[in-house]
Formats: C-alpha cells, sequence, structure tokens
C-alpha cells in the first residue's frame, strides 16, 4: 500500500504487441499502445472493436494471448494474486451501465469499497461517502435505492463509487451511451472536472466524438482489433486518415465495413451458383 | 432491510432448528436410552439366525436393551455366531438366555434376552451359552404336516 | 440421422465431463476461499436469512401437510391390520429416514437455490461481480462463499424442522383428530426409530444435499450467459440438475446407510 509507484516512464498503461482472442476470434491483434500519465485519453472505435477487451485487459480481468499489459511499468501477467488486486485499488472503472449493487442504496453502494478496504470508524466512512456523493453532485439522493435513478444518475453514483478509494487511474466505458445531451454535458464535466481536481490519468472508451474531444488530451482510434491511429484532438480534427473521418463524418459504409464477414449474400439467398 | 430485523429472524430460524434437531433426537428417537458406544460386548451361538441383522434391537422383558453388532458364521461349529453389545446400566446373570424372536407376525427380527437366576454377572467378551434359534416358517409347517400325517403325537 | 445422434450423444458427453470437471474446481475454490466468510460473521448471517430464514415458512407449511397426509394414509393401512398404533412410527421413520431430508432439499433448491443462481447470474449480466473484481474485492470471497456457507448451514437445520413438523402434522391428524391413543403413538416410535441409525443418518443425508444443491446454484449462477435468457435457463437448471442430484445421492446414500453392512 506504501509502496509507491517505481515507474519514471509517463505511460500508466503499456500494450505490448497485445494479441487478444476469443477462442479463435482474434478480438485485439498486435496492439501496442501507450496511455500517458495525468491526461484523459480517448479511445474510439465502433461497437464490438474491443474497447470493452481492453480495459478489462488493463483490469487484469482478461489475460492477453500473446504480449505484454503494463500497468505504471509493473507486468499484469506477471503480477500474483496479491499483486493484482493491489493494482486494482489504484484503478477505477466506470461500467457502461453503472453495474451498481442492486441490493444495496447509493450510500451503501459508494461505502462499500471503503468498507471492503479500510477499517476506519464507520462516521468517517460515512463522511467520505457523502464527500463522494457530493462531488457528483448526488449528496441529496444518498437513500434512493438504486432502481429509482435515472441512467445518467445511476453513472454518477457509479463515478462517485468508483473514485471512492481515490484511484490513479479511472477507466470509462462509454459513460455517454444512451444519456440525453443533458446528462451528457454533466458527465463530460465531471470527467474533466475530477482529472485535474484528483490529478488522475482517464481512459475514456466512447464512440461519441463530438463531446470527447472536446475534454480529451490525447485520442486512440481502433478498427478491427488494430490501433488505426492516434494523436492529439486537433491532428484528429485534421486527421485525413479515410477511417477516422469516417468516424467522424458519420458516414455509414467505408473502410470500417458495416458488414460482418459473410459468405456471398447471392448464395447465402439460393440466387447464385 | 434492518440489520437488527435480520439478526431476529436469523435467531429465530437457528433456534427453530435446533429445537427440530433437539425434538428428533429425544422425543421421535431416543437418544436418551442408552449410548451403545459404552456398552460391553457379549457373543452367542445358534444354529439358525432366520433374518436377523446387525443393528437389531436386543430386547430384555420388552426393553431394548442393546444391539446386534456382528453376525458371523462359525467354520469349526457350522454355527452363526452372534455379537451384541449391551447397553453398560443393563446387567444379566450368566446364566441368561436368549431366543431369536419376531416383532408380529410378519415384524423385524430381534433378539430377545431371558435373565437367569445365577449370581455372576455377564461381562464384556462373555459367551451366552443357552439359545434358541429363530423359527423357520416352512420348518414349522413342515413339521406340523409330519405330526398330523403320523398321528404318533410324539414331540420331535 | 443416426450419425447426428450418435454426434449429440457425444456433445452431452463432453459437456457433462466439462461441467463435472469445472463445477469441481469452483467448489474447491469456494472453499480455499472461505476466510473472510467466517473473518465477518455478518456476511454468514446475511446468507443464513437469505438461504434459511426465507425458506422457512415453505419448509414449515410443507412439513406439516406432508406428515397429515402420511398420518392418515398410514392410519388407514395400518387400521386394517389392527395395529393403527405403528402410525406413529411410519410416520417418524418415512420422514427422518427420507421425506425430511429429500423433500426438504428439494424445496430448498426451488426456494432458495433458485433465488441463488438468480442473484449470481444477474450481478455476472450486469457487470457487478466484475465491478467488484476491479474495486480489489474478490468476489468469490465477498459473494459467493457466504452463500455457500450460508446455504450448507441451513439445509440440515430445514430438514430437521420439516420433519418434526411432519411428525406433529402425524400427530394431529391421527392423535388428535382420529383418535389413537397418544401414548401408543409416541412409544412405539420411539422404541423403534434410533438415533444413531435413522436420525443421524438423515441428518447426514440433508448435509450431502445441502453440499449438494448450494454448489450446483452457486455454479450455475456464475457460469450463466451474461444475459436475461442465460439466467433465466441457469436458474432452470439449477432447480432441474439439483432435483436430480438429491435423488441420485439420495439412492447411493440409503444403499450405504440402511443396508445393514
Ligand atoms: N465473453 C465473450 N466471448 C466471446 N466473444 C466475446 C465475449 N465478449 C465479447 N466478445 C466479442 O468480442 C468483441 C469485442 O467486444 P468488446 O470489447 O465488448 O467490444 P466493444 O468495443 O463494443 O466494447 C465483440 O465482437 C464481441 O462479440
Ligand atoms: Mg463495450
Amino acid at each position: 500500500m506504501d509502496e509507491k509507484p517505481t515507474n519514471k516512464s509517463n505511460s500508466m498503461i503499456e500494450f505490448e504487441s497485445v494479441t487478444f482472442c476469443y477462442g479463435a476470434r482474434k478480438i485485439l491483434d498486435n496492439v501496442s499502445v501507450s496511455v500517458p500519465t495525468g491526461k484523459i485519453t480517448a479511445i474510439f472505435g465502433g461497437s464490438g472493436t474491443g474497447k470493452t477487451t481492453f480495459l478489462k485487459l488493463v483490469g487484469g480481468q482478461l489475460a492477453p494471448s500473446h504480449g505484454t499489459v503494463k500497468f505504471d511499468g509493473q507486468s499484469i501477467g506477471g503480477m500474483s494474486y496479491k499483486q493484482l488486486y493491489a493494482a486494482r485499488r489504484r484503478m477505477g472503472m466506470l461500467y457502461q451501465f453503472g453495474a451498481l449493487f442492486t441490493d444495496l442504496s447509493v450510500f451503501e453502494n459508494v461505502i462499500f469499497p471503503l468498507r471492503e478496504h479500510t477499517d476506519l470508524p464507520e462516521q468517517i466512512l460515512r463522511d467520505l461517502a457523502i464527500m463522494k456523493l457530493d462531488a457528483v453532485g448526488l449528496r441529496g439522493a444518498r437513500d434512493l435505492m438504486t432502481s429509482e435513478l435515472s441512467g445518467g444518475m445511476a453513472r454518477r453514483v457509479a463515478l462517485a463509487r468508483a473514485i471512492a478509494l481515490d484511484p490513479e487511474l479511472i477507466m470509462y466505458d462509454e459513460p455517454f451511451t444512451g444519456l440525453d445531451p443533458v446528462a451528457t454535458a454533466v458527465i463530460a464535466n465531471l470527467i474533466s472536472k475530477l482529472n485535474d481536481a484528483l490529478g488522475l490519468t482517464s481512459v475514456l472508451v466512447t464512440h461519441d466524438l463530438e463531446v470527447s474531444l472536446n475534454i480529451v488530451d490525447y485520442c486512440i482510434f481502433f478498427a478491427a482489433g488494430s490501433v488505426v491511429g492516434q494523436g492529439t484532438p486537433d491532428e484528429i480534427r485534421q486527421s485525413d486518415n479515410p477511417l477516422i473521418k469516417q468516424f467522424i463524418n458519420g458516414e455509414i459504409d467505408g473502410p470500417v465495413p458495416l458488414h460482418y464477414p459473410a459468405s456471398d449474400y447471392r448464395s447465402d439467398l439460393g440466387l447464385g451458383g | 432491510m434492518a440489520r437488527g430485523t435480520i439478526d431476529l429472524w436469523v435467531g429465530i430460524f437457528v433456534t427453530a432448528g435446533f429445537l427440530g434437531l433437539l425434538f428428533l433426537a429425544f422425543k421421535v428417537g431416543s437418544a436418551t436410552n442408552f449410548s451403545v458406544a459404552e456398552g460391553y460386548v457379549v457373543t452367542a451361538e445358534f444354529d439358525n439366525i432366520g433374518g436377523l441383522k446387525t443393528k437389531a434391537p436386543v430386547k430384555s422383558a420388552g426393553v431394548v436393551v442393546g444391539r446386534i453388532e456382528k453376525i458371523v458364521f462359525n467354520n469349526r461349529t457350522l454355527r452363526a455366531t452372534v455379537s451384541m453389545r449391551l447397553g453398560k446400566q443393563f446387567e444379566f446373570p450368566r446364566d441368561s438366555s436368549v431366543s431369536i424372536l419376531t416383532a408380529g407376525l410378519l415384524g423385524e427380527q430381534y433378539v430377545g434376552l431371558d435373565g437367569g437366576g445365577d449370581v455372576e454377572l455377564l461381562v464384556d467378551g462373555d459367551q451366552i451359552v443357552l439359545t434358541q434359534s429363530a423359527m423357520v416358517l416352512e420348518k414349522v409347517i413342515g413339521q406340523f404336516l409330519f405330526n398330523k400325517a403320523s398321528e404318533s403325537g410324539g414331540d420331535k | 440421422m443416426f450419425q447426428r445422434g450418435v454426434v449429440a450423444i457425444g456433445r452431452l458427453t463432453v459437456n457433462g465431463i466439462w461441467k463435472i470437471g469445472a463445477g469441481t474446481a469452483f467448489i474447491g475454490n469456494v472453499i480455499a476461499r472461505s476466510k473472510m466468510t467466517f473473518a465477518r460473521p455478518r456476511l454468514f448471517i446475511n446468507e443464513i436469512y437469505f438461504a434459511g430464514t426465507l425458506s422457512l415458512i415453505i419448509i414449515v407449511v410443507s412439513g406439516l401437510f406432508v406428515g397429515l397426509v402420511l398420518g392418515l394414509q398410514g392410519y388407514e393401512t395400518l387400521k386394517r391390520y389392527g395395529s393403527a398404533e405403528a402410525v406413529g412410527t411410519l410416520v417418524a421413520l418415512s420422514l427422518v429416514r427420507e421425506l425430511g431430508p429429500v423433500v426438504a432439499a428439494l424445496l430448498f433448491a426451488s426456494r432458495a437455490g433458485s433465488a441463488m443462481t438468480a442473484k449470481i447470474g444477474i450481478m455476472k449480466s450486469s457487470d457487478q461481480l466484475s465491478a467488484m473484481e476491479m474495486m480489489a474485492v474478490d468476489p468469490f470471497q465477498r459473494v459467493i462463499t457466504p452463500m455457500f456457507w450460508g446455504g450448507f448451514f441451513s439445509m440440515p437445520l430445514l430438514a430437521a424442522i420439516f420433519s418434526a413438523m411432519g411428525i406433529l402434522g402425524g400427530y394431529l391428524i391421527t392423535v388428535v383428530v382420529i383418535g389413537v391413543d397418544g401414548g401408543a403413538f409416541w412409544s412405539q416410535m420411539q422404541a423403534s426409530v434410533d438415533f444413531q441409525g435413522d436420525i443421524l443418518n438423515g441428518i447426514y443425508k440433508s448435509i450431502v444435499f445441502g453440499f449438494a444443491v448450494n454448489a450446483i446454484a452457486l455454479f450455475e449462477g456464475f457460469d450463466c450467459l451474461p444475459t436475461a435468457e442465460g439466467v433465466s435457463r441457469a436458474v432452470t437448471r439449477t432447480v432441474v440438475t439439483s432435483a436430480l442430484a438429491i435423488l441420485a445421492l439420495d439412492f447411493v446414500l440409503t444403499a450405504f446407510m440402511f443396508t445393514g453392512a
């Protein structure tokens, strides 16, 4: 707990030629990429391009088929059970739909990681949890059950829970999906505010370019399991990479194919020879 | 739900469970009768044990005083040697006799122990000499028919 | 056609073997990570509430009715042979040797086992287990293991309550309602129910069933496909597999326990 990061480099996360397969299906193909410390990095990519998989590899919930994933200079794959859990205490993760504990109230959800990891007196834990809830503007909602929350509120509660242990790295998995523009702006604002206030490293997985480009410091584009482009938001806006342009302009079919690989359409319908 | 309410209900459940166990142990079964493990073992030889099984009760005057522990065939005497463990609080004279009886017409077989008049008591490892075998229905019926047919009226 | 049948059998076998292997590893894992459950009694108590207390009503009511029926049927039959007093023995032996452990376990599987599978399955499909892992809390230790031990502890108690309620039900219908002699009812029962051979063996059975049902329920929940349909299928599998396991184990245990070997 007291051992402070030994890493002197300025990459919180490093992927070194990482390949990941589900069975025979390659999800990530020889990906080498790094996420700078202290910045907000966005990971863009269409649905099913392996963005969630990327985050799970960082959290050690999945192990790469080849290559190394490093967190703060240490290889996740080389960690013991204890070391892995110690590393996870330094990470926070915001799930796509919040993943709040449905049998607990808002307050109990936020205090949960504190209770599990500290022996502090109940009163202090309570105050800490209330401070975290206040940071996401939901101090008044602490006695609600999770089923009583709107999508945006649920994600803010989950955010309060994710920052409860004061992580160094926080990962957001599609935090804007399914939210109205106001809730989206609220979350985007929180992400950027928290990153500056707490000195975090943030990884923002999303396919919402408009909102994200305004708050992030660095962008990485995924397509078909590979990194197809990266750079600062300005570089991205000016990029003439067709994959990125398709993404920015929302064209239906382009270099990123609309269709899942399939056999010939005509013969599938029984028409062809 | 409040922690106190959960505790209360868990308390009720666990108490009910242990009351159930106690009820089964003392009211339904009879754990108090005697502890078989602490008894002493005596043996007896029978010509025929019929359908006697291990764990069958040994009764004296209708009271369960022990259990059959082991039944083996004795190669030398060609008879069945039955070991029974009797509760240590029960005392029987050395010349007691045992017979194999049936509870009701078709019931389970058990060993009946009838006390004798000796002043010395049975102790662990003793053998009871006076035994009466199980009644085998076919033999009884055969005997009955044979007696009827011969009209001799003689015994045996 | 024939070939397809053989392929299906092969697949079932492979799946079956895989399940047994994975299930064994799973339960080994549960037991190996039990320390937290016993270091934090609160977790254990909450799961006793979830598995035991919430099953209490169905166990009490079913036990009572099973006893009433056994008493009535037993009385009608034994009366013909002039031994109506033996109805106490009949009710008690049926319950403590077979019906108590078996029916209580079947009810437990459908009441608590299915709820456990659903809870774990939903926690998995809504990423709650994964989120817990990312909070550096081991879901095995924090969620699954306490559930296992809570259920394991509750099962024999539920079976005892079931048997006791059944015997009281038998007493009610035959002694109180029909008028069989109460003294004979209890004394015949006590004379023929053996503590070691009948009651303890019945308890051992319920312990084995408890182990099996809890292991199956938690494994199915943990192993389910993380979708609504996956969870519902897992719940069904829990009930079906538990029922089969209980009946098969009952046969094996009975063969070992009650054949005077
Ligand atoms: N448990 C799994 N088993 C098999 N395939 C999976 C599994 N989880 C995800 N996949 C596949 O992996 C691909 C990448 O998934 P994911 O990383 O969740 O994509 P996304 O970029 O949308 O977050 C998807 O095509 C998905 O079908
Ligand atoms: Mg995803």
